[in-house]
């Protein structure tokens, strides 16, 4: 793995040892899985998408970092 | 804000929202019909537009691939931009692709990965540099069928350094050398830059001031032959139409 970038190294990994995000993932109405974090207040942020449909990535709802919210209680697996 | 409030009450959504009110009033007591106003009042209207001919792709902040960065970094990541390109490629609703360009950087795998989709795409593809492509940005706005940058945009062209490897390969000077030469080759045979000047640019001593390398601003970029033209977003919108027709019109005969 190598990282060409601008941007010195120890201000991209600053903070990589206490980053310890939980995933869970949760069924996709548009189609395959979302992997998402939990952000509280009935709402997860999207991680990744899987799906083997290319045009599900086009949704913008499910764009990486996006934000769901969801209504009643959702157990998210982990 | 009387725009806004306009739009927000326009006919068919008006309706939809008193249909769904009146339900909510039999079924529901009051203070829960005020959450669901305010809930309601929180969705915009989007201006009704025919549907775009073309697509978009912004690639800002660090290119992430391998491993997840922390939160401070904005990144695009490049397992969801891949099978968008895939997307872009099979959907016959979409005829070109222009790829927007703000990014520091990043990985050297994801980024390559990138530059080769957008190169092997079949459609028209325009990329526009615009606050700025460094590093590994730099093969990405090359893959593009036709490249601008914008009058104030730079591109910094810098080695890949040792201080940029993150452990997990023998870390040898023969190694970094052939990453590099990955990166070198395809931008060199991506634009009308030579080798020789891209590596004199890469190794040049007298511009950064902790590094060795070149930013190059707008119109310097152009003159190297590492991007077409200068140009800012109606242009690339522009040429990448014209792309299309051409394209169009071949195929007709």
């Amino acid at each position: 793995l190598i990282l060409h970038t601008i941007i010195p190294l120890e201000v991209v990994l600053d903070g990589s040892d206490s980053y310890q995000p939980v995933y869970s993932e949760i069924p996709w109405k548009g189609g395959g899985t979302l992997l998402v974090e939990d952000c509280g207040q009935n709402s997860v942020k999207v991680v990744r998408l899987l799906s083997t449909n290319p045009s599900d990535y086009l949704d913008p709802a499910v764009q990486p970092g996006s934000i769901l919210g969801y209504e009643g209680k959702m157990q998210l697996k982990k | 804000l009387t725009f806004s409030r306009r739009q927000r009450h326009a006919p068919p959504r008006k309706q939809k929202q008193d249909d769904q009110t009146q339900k909510h009033n039999e079924e529901t007591p009051p203070e829960e019909n005020v959450l669901q106003n305010i809930q309601q009042l929180g969705q915009s209207s989007v201006p009704q537009q025919p549907e775009s001919s073309i697509h978009s792709i912004s690639i800002i902040g660090q290119i992430e691939g391998h491993m997840t960065l922390p939160p401070q970094n904005k990144t695009t990541k490049y397992e969801h931009v891949i099978p968008q390109l895939i997307a872009v490629e099979q959907n016959p609703k979409i005829e070109g692709l222009l790829i927007v360009l703000n990014t520091v950087g990043g990985d050297v795998e994801a980024g390559l990965a990138l530059a080769e989709m957008i190169d092997t795409l079949s459609k028209p593809t325009v990329s526009l540099v615009l606050g700025g492509g460094h590093s590994i940005g730099v093969p990405v706005a090359v893959a593009a069928d036709y490249s601008f940058i914008t009058f104030t945009a730079t591109m910094t062209i810098h080695p890949i350094r040792l201080s940029g490897l993150v452990i997990g390969v023998p870390q040898t000077y023969e190694y970094l050398d052939k990453m590099q030469d990955r990166v070198v080759k395809f931008v060199t045979s991506h634009s009308r830059v030579t080798e020789e000047k891209f590596r004199h640019l890469m190794f040049c001593t007298d511009q950064l001031a902790r590094d060795i390398g070149t930013v190059m601003v707008g119109e310097d970029a152009v003159d190297v032959g590492l991007i077409d033209e200068v140009g800012g977003l109606g242009r690339a919108v522009a040429k990448l139409q014209e792309m299309i027709d051409a394209r169009q019109g071949g195929e007709v005969h």
